[in-house]
């Protein structure tokens, strides 16, 4: 422990990634933090647990995190390619995705991934899994609308971009909240912090 | 409802007058039913009001509502940083303040669009186009619903899911499409159910929020031919999930409607909660967007601002679960279409007065404050497009003949005004659109009967006069306990006129003396008596009179007041409502006095804030109106901040036994005057009485100028909700600060037998400043 204060980033920092948690848990999200290497145990343990069947990887989670798919199997899940027919995504237990960042301010994790296997993986399955990188945290909306301003602006644009707040949720009968429509029933994000403290 | 049950009659026999009043009330408002739209409008308000569950679901929806919402604009007052807000600090301010900054952001950013319109359309155009995109412009709901079926037909579609699209209901296009032979299934779970039961939306946020579990379960289990639970809504949902999951697979096109559409980037922006929405943009080959150009923002900025206010509003979330930005088709074989709907919104831009309406985010937080609302329900209070927004649009995109109904409805209570995201002037919009009805269908004959006297002071004195001396054998106590009254009135026993007037009691009466040395000492005040209070509250003006003299006020009553015409204003009939106004403003500038105090704070809103509206185009009398509306002011306004009561050097010693109290503010006191709690901490702070909380106070009596008169069950439901809250806090004492709010709760709880005294504010006052010996 040091005597100095800490640095004014890294405050914000901590706070930002606080936030991020208080908010997220507020509409329902299971918000795990672990580190880089960690993450394919704690992945295969949450679904696992829940005793999903098939599991589908984005393929920027997959690139990201090569030990996932290992793990998965392992735990005795099997995995579906996010290029397998849109039937078989929706017939996968659960979905693994790498968020492209996160919104503090909202709680919310943001995917950008063009493809539509990928973009399954998060819509059709019970279950979803997103992994976030601290470092990918952003304060608020505001910073996320200058980051979508340059995303939807180049060439080529990114065509479809979500930002996801909690699982697939429904009030439509007496206003009664009720988790899981036609999205996840669950989300789970992991907050990945390289070199913890 | 509770209030409306029957009392002991007090004549046995059938009576002739019942029987002209029923007469009489059925001829008045029996125009305008003769077109097809008054008659559907007519069967959708009868149908309404004979299901007891509508309202019942409506109004356990509109109270959990309001706290949520309020609680998630204080959330984002401290959504500046992790820091929680300090202990003590109010949140419920705070947040109210930054609902107010962001939705001046919002509606400026809104207002920039619609000023140059074609510009950012075309803006939109280019970049979407250039990310691939086919952007059509549709005139009307026919070209939109035509497009999107030749492209259907193109492509070979045989099954079309949605997801809600407000301008797919306006279009009908499910109705068009399915009359082609194409197979077209909602995927948001209310607006399945509602398509499942043959009906429309009822909300536009909650397309089926007028249905109970019961009602879903029981519309499952015989559309589905399954039992399904009546009792879980977590299994009802499963249902959706369960049903729907197969239509997503298969399907040929997607049709969603847009949240916004940024201009910058050719965007389209699309917020769900349940998931459905990525779905139907995601899975099938063609995915056509339906959306009006009122959608339009122009930069991400402007979206973040939508985003902060919409879901807040609507749902009283911080976000919903989903926010999509879709920029060009996602893969090589897709096909996106963006299909711009006018059918009247160029028209609205075009209106000055409802170009503004153009903003609205379609959030329905106007609906879910609207007092008849709940009683009615959105097939009533509204068209296609429900609640007040529904009343101002209705008229641009389906109609003035579909809106004429259902802006009767409306009780001015300007509730939506405070709510609204972009802070669209609703209550001004729906009083243009009643007028306009008035001017294409004219008043009915009662209305227009009542206007012709009550806007000629001499006639109206005299038929008062003459209607009291009549009625004086029917009367007990303040009330005409034996008028006979048709079985649909008698939920409020009327009030007695008075024999003598307060222009009558106050004529040579010597003032009384100052009894406080407050700020008001030495200024002269005109009091504007309000023709409900001085021909029925004549006590009322007499003690309004009294507390501002105790205050040292040098009083002056102007003779021959007439009315300020507000009963014009509310129908509709501005030429009548001009030519009253001139008069009223004649006979108080022909009074020199430093304020104009009224006992009835209806007539304030109508003088400070309805005329210069009124001569918005006829500038020598709107500066004659504007310089009259700098001088008037309401009593409990008058006190506090001119005579200075309840700040430390005004304070009366608490007193006695005072009978336990309550407060019902005027609605129109707290969302136009925007009085807040200062009558409330005037009896508190400066007169040492103890005020219950009343729950719901914000929410109108009922009462609503006429409308209790054309649509009594809705009045009398709204009463009985008031009532309830009112019975409640267990006070003994209601005090209000208008005389309509007064003589309706009043009527209405003698009627229900609820013991409860209601009285003036300025009565109350008197009581504790310059009680009688």
């Amino acid at each position: 422990m040091s005597a100095e204060p800490p640095a004014p980033a890294l405050a914000d920092a901590r706070g930002t990634a606080a936030t991020f948690a208080a908010r997220a848990a507020s509409v329902s999200t299971d918000v795990r933090q672990a580190s880089a290497a960690e993450v394919p145990a704690l992945v295969a343990a949450l679904l696992g647990d829940a005793g999903a069947g098939s599991v589908v990887v984005d393929s920027a989670a997959a690139a990201a995190f090569p030990a996932l798919a290992e793990a998965l199997r392992a735990a005795g899940l099997a995995l579906v390619a996010p290029a397998a027919p849109a039937p078989l995504l929706a017939d996968a237990a659960a979905g693994v995705s790498l968020a492209a960042f996160g919104i503090a301010e909202t709680g919310s994790v943001v995917l950008a991934t063009a493809a539509l296997g990928d973009r399954l993986a998060g819509m059709l399955p019970a279950e979803h899994v997103v992994l976030l990188r601290a470092a990918d945290l952003l304060a608020d909306l505001d910073a996320a609308a200058a980051r979508l301003r340059a995303w939807t602006t180049a060439d080529p644009p990114r065509p479809y971009v979500s930002f996801v707040t909690g699982p697939s949720r429904t009030a439509d009968i007496e206003r009664v909240l009720t988790i899981g429509v036609q999205g996840p029933c669950a989300l789970h994000v992991v907050l990945v912090e390289d070199g913890r403290c | 409802m509770d209030a409306a049950r029957p009392r002991p009659w007090p004549l046995p026999r059938p009576s002739l007058v019942a029987a002209a009043v029923a007469l009489g009330v059925g001829l008045g408002l029996a125009a305008n039913r003769r077109s097809p739209a008054a008659r559907d409008f007519q069967r959708r308000y009868r149908r309404a009001l004979a299901d007891p569950r509508l309202a019942r679901n409506l109004l356990a929806f509109q109270r959990s509502w309001r706290p949520s919402r309020d609680a998630a604009f204080a959330l984002l007052a401290a959504s500046g940083g992790p820091a929680p807000n300090p202990p003590g600090a109010d949140v419920s301010a705070d947040g109210q303040a930054a609902f107010e900054a962001l939705r001046d952001e919002l509606a400026a950013a809104k207002d920039a669009v619609l000023a140059d319109l074609p510009d950012y359309f075309e803006r939109f155009r280019a970049a979407a186009e250039r990310a691939g995109a086919t952007v059509v412009e549709a005139v009307d709901a026919e070209a939109a619903n035509a497009y999107v079926a030749a492209l259907a037909a193109r492509r070979g579609a045989r099954l079309v899911i949605k997801s809600k699209s407000m301008v797919g209901e306006e279009t009908e296009i499910n109705h068009y499409l399915a009359a082609r032979g194409l197979e077209v299934v909602e995927t948001d779970l209310g607006e399945w159910i509602v398509q499942l039961a043959g009906e429309r939306p009822s909300h536009m946020v909650m397309p089926a929020i007028h249905k109970s579990r019961q009602q879903v379960g029981d519309l499952f289990t015989r559309v589905l031919g399954r039992e399904i639970s009546r009792e879980s809504i977590p299994d009802q949902v499963k249902v959706a999930r369960t049903e729907l999951r197969r239509k997503f697979l298969e399907a040929d096109l997607g049709i969603s409607g847009a949240n916004a559409l940024i201009a910058e980037s050719g965007t389209v922006m699309l917020v769900t909660n349940e998931g459905n929405g990525r779905l139907v943009t995601s899975l099938p080959p063609v995915h056509v967007v339906l959306v009006g150009y009122e959608k339009l923002l122009p930069t991400f900025a402007d979206a973040a601002r939508q985003l902060r206010l919409l879901a807040r509003s609507a749902t009283a979330q911080h976000l919903t679960s989903y926010t999509t930005f879709i920029t060009g088709p996602d893969r090589p074989d897709k096909e996106l279409h963006i299909v711009f709907v006018d059918n009247g919104r160029f028209r609205m831009r075009d209106d000055p007065a409802f170009r503004p309406a153009l903003r609205c985010i379609r959030c329905a937080a106007c609906a879910n404050v609207c007092p008849p609302y709940q009683v009615v329900g959105g097939h009533v209070f509204g068209y296609i497009y429900s609640g007040a927004i529904g009343l101002v649009n209705t008229p641009f995109h389906h109609g003035l003949a579909h809106a004429a109904g259902p802006q009767s409805l409306c009780v001015s209570c300007n509730a939506c005004a405070t709510v609204c995201p972009v802070h669209i002037p609703l209550p001004r919009q729906i009083l243009a659109v009643r007028a306009r009805a008035a001017g294409a269908y004219g008043l009915p004959p009662l209305k227009r009967l009542g206007l012709a006297v009550w806007s000629r002071p001499a006639l109206f004195d005299a038929a008062c006069r003459v209607a009291a001396q009549l009625t004086a054998p029917l009367a007990d106590g303040p009330f005409l306990r034996r008028l006979p009254l048709p079985p649909a009135w008698r939920w409020r026993t009327p009030p007695r006129l008075a024999r003598r007037p307060a222009r009558d009691r106050l004529a040579g009466r010597a003032p009384d003396p100052p009894r406080l040395a407050t700020g008001a000492a030495g200024r002269t005040v005109a009091v504007f008596l309000q023709c409900v209070a001085d021909r029925f509250l004549p006590e009322a003006v007499e003690a309004t009179v009294r507390v501002l003299e105790a205050c040292g006020a040098r009083v002056v009553v102007p003779p021959d007041q007439p009315c300020c015409g507000l009963p014009a204003i509310d129908a509709g009939d501005l030429p009548t409502a001009r030519r009253m106004a001139r008069r009223t403003i004649r006979a108080l500038e022909a009074v020199p006095a430093d304020y104009v105090v009224t006992p009835g704070a209806s007539c304030v809103v109508a003088l400070a804030h309805e005329y210069p509206t009124l001569f918005a185009d006829d500038p020598s009398w709107r500066q004659r109106a504007e310089r009259l509306a700098a001088r008037v002011v309401d009593l409990a306004t008058f006190l506090t901040r001119v005579a200075g009561l309840g700040a430390d050097t005004v304070r009366l010693p608490p007193p006695g036994d005072a009978p336990s109290l309550t407060y019902h503010p005027f609605c129109q006191s707290r969302n136009v005057l925007g009085l807040g709690e200062a009558p409330r901490r005037l009896l508190e702070d400066a007169l040492g009485l103890a005020v219950r909380d009343l729950p719901e106070a914000d929410v109108c009596c009922g009462f609503g100028g006429s409308t209790s008169l054309d649509h009594p069950q809705v009045a009398c439901a709204i009463a009985a909700r008031k009532l309830a809250n009112v019975a409640a806090t267990g006070a003994a004492v209601l005090v209000t600060d208008n005389p309509g709010c007064l003589l309706h709760l009043r009527g209405a709880a003698d009627a229900a037998g609820q013991p409860l005294r209601v009285v003036h504010l300025a009565e109350v006052i008197v009581e504790r400043l310059a009680p009688r010996a």
